[in-house]
């Protein structure tokens, strides 16, 4: 008797829990549809704000910068990053720990603090605020990610593959392309994935990089905020949010599993 | 017969640690020769260096007569059969055993041909759409080898292949591997640090010790006439009586005879020594007498059959001799 009843308290501890983390969501998603202007009372279901915001030419081209500076900067960190960790994991040298702390470190480093020395470091070079430091920031704190998957994902691999390639007559080159590479490929779309979605949520960051034309989601969001809260705010961020939690989701399948280096 | 291989003069330094201070060897084509020895003796660097995998210090390797000491491993034609086989986990049996030849541009027609010919002598044409984690241990192996054999290289190198076998499984594959091997003709390099598997399978066996040749001798020589104290220690249970003049005699315990001690008018040459059974441990064959020399610690083993006269029991005191002819006398 005393373990079930132990149970049961557990798990509503855990829902409890669980509405904390998500009822707020919930509520924001459930007012998208709200047919009143007003938040603080349900009058009936309705599509107009989905409706309107894909005929606010500013949303529109929010969400085309906010795509924009997430692809090209996904694209650009995960392959620096993909090619850093397979350097970081095929050459042994001197300070290595060193060197893997400090790709890491970008991950623990107050994002406000992040985007302040981006903001002096572009103000020094004297390069104009807009999407070129935009992407360029985002690049930044994406890459870390991706090194990280992806150096996961080959410390689980043997060296003894890519010998075998060589072994077989693979060029350094073909080993590459056809071992390497292909067992990389979980991790590397995990790390993208992943790149992707922080670039399409970050706020504070871009906040201090971004220039006049190049306002993104978040930002915009913020904006409206600033004019009052409207239920198209909360059709953008239903869907914002939507599109995270599918990417999210996606990476964790595509993320490898922790396989111990010794399977036989 | 021709030479298959040629090492010269190899040595092998890392971080300023000496592996391998200096080798010479020569390898005769279709020979099946095992590297003994225990783990860190150098048999693994040595194979990994005739695959290209390592680079000797110093030193030539020839293959078949052309010196490949700087060709990468991709040059080379020989190929390996790793510890832990190595399989590409995102490739299908098939497609492994397709790698090698595909790298090397043979032409479609070809590859298939000698896949499928290498699929049938090692019975894996029914697995041949399956990932190798969908496979036994045994099953694996077996695709290692196929994956190597396909190319025919010249020489086929085995690190420990069975390594990770259980005990009956490698007894049956080690008699697969060697009529695989004779009935191919192909030189086999075969490293192990298990004596049982280097003595039933090689024609020659190299036993290393710290980088150096201890022995280098058929199966048979090595286990009756070790060269060294530790060939004798090494390869099956041996005997030693250090001598006054420094050297010491090897007795492998199925040569060493007993007697009882007031045995008299005896027919054979007197006992060497005197001493007390100990243990007399039931092997199935054979007994194991363990025997405590007078004046001394030394514990003697002698094995006895039961087609002898007497069967020992703990606390007798015996005469151990053995025929002249039987004596093996090593000096280091």
């Amino acid at each position: 008797m005393p373990k079930t009843w132990r149970n049961h308290t557990l798990c509503a501890y855990a829902m409890v829990v669980l509405a904390f983390l998500y009822f707020p969501l919930l509520i924001l998603a459930l007012y998208s549809f709200n047919e009143s202007r007003i938040n603080a009372m349900w009058t009936g279901f309705t599509w107009d704000w989905y409706l309107s915001l894909f005929h606010n030419r500013r949303v529109l081209e929010a969400l085309y910068n906010s795509l924009l500076v997430a692809c090209i900067s996904t694209v650009v960190s995960t392959s620096l990053g993909t090619i850093a960790a397979i350097a970081l994991n095929k050459y042994k040298y001197k300070f290595q720990n060193a060197i893997n702390g400090l790709l890491y470190l970008p991950i623990l480093i107050p994002e406000i603090v992040m985007g302040l020395s981006l903001l002096v470091l572009f103000s020094q070079a004297q390069i104009p605020l807009g999407k070129t430091t935009l992407i360029l920031a985002h690049i930044t704190f994406c890459v870390s990610f991706v090194v990280i998957t992806v150096s996961t994902r080959l410390e689980g691999m043997r060296p003894e593959l890519e010998q075998a390639a060589m072994d077989l007559y693979a060029t350094p080159f073909q080993t590459f392309r056809y071992i390497t590479l292909p067992m990389a490929m979980p991790g590397i779309v995990a790390g993208a994935l992943i790149a992707f979605t922080l670039s399409i949520d970050d706020f504070i960051i871009s906040f201090f990089v971004a220039g006049p034309s190049s306002t993104t989601l978040p930002l915009y969001i913020y904006a409206m905020v600033k004019r009052g809260i409207s239920p198209e705010i909360n059709a953008l961020s239903t869907l914002l949010m939507l599109s995270t939690i599918s990417l999210v989701v996606l990476a964790q399948i595509l993320q490898p599993q922790h396989t111990s280096k010794k399977e036989d | 017969m021709k030479d298959m291989i040629r090492l010269e003069g190899i040595s092998k330094k890392f971080n300023g640690h000496v592996i391998i201070p200096s080798i010479d060897l020569t390898i005769a084509d279709g020979e099946f020769l095992t590297l003994l020895g225990p783990s860190g003796c150098g048999k693994t660097t040595l194979l990994r260096m005739i695959a290209g995998l390592e680079q000797p210090t110093e030193g030539k390797i020839y293959l078949d007569d052309e010196d490949v000491t700087k060709l990468p491993p991709y040059k080379r034609n020989v190929n390996m059969v790793f510890q832990h086989y190595a399989l590409f986990p995102h490739m299908t049996v098939e497609e492994n055993i397709h790698f090698g030849l595909k790298m090397k541009n043979v032409p479609l027609d070809e590859q298939d041909e000698r896949v499928d010919q290498v699929l049938y002598l090692t019975q894996l044409e029914e697995l041949r759409n399956r990932y190798p984690q969908q496979m036994s241990g045994g099953q694996q192996q077996r695709v290692a080898i196929a994956r190597a054999l396909v190319n025919n290289p010249k020489v086929l190198l085995l690190d420990e292949p069975l390594g990770a076998l259980d005990y009956q499984l490698r007894k049956k594959l080690q008699i697969e591997l060697k009529n695989l091997q004779r009935g191919l003709g192909l030189t086999f390099i075969y490293v192990t640090h298990d004596q049982e598997e280097a003595l039933t399978m090689s024609d020659r066996i190299i036993v290393m010790n710290k980088g150096v040749i201890e022995q280098d001798d058929n199966a048979n020589t090595i286990y009756h006439i070790p060269k060294t104290k530790f060939v004798a220690k090494f390869i099956g249970e041996s005997n030693f009586f250090d001598q006054e003049d420094g050297t010491t005699l090897v007795m492998r315990p199925e040569k060493i005879l007993l007697c009882p001690e007031d045995e008299e008018n005896f027919t054979h040459p007197e006992p060497l020594y005197y001493g007390t059974v100990v243990d007399v441990v039931f092997y199935g064959t054979i007994d194991k007498v363990f025997i405590r020399l007078d004046n001394s610690n030394q514990i003697v083993i002698a094995y006895q059959y039961f087609d002898d006269i007497k069967r020992w029991e703990p606390d007798e005191r015996v005469g151990i001799w053995w025929q002249p002819q039987d004596e093996v006398r090593v000096t280091k």
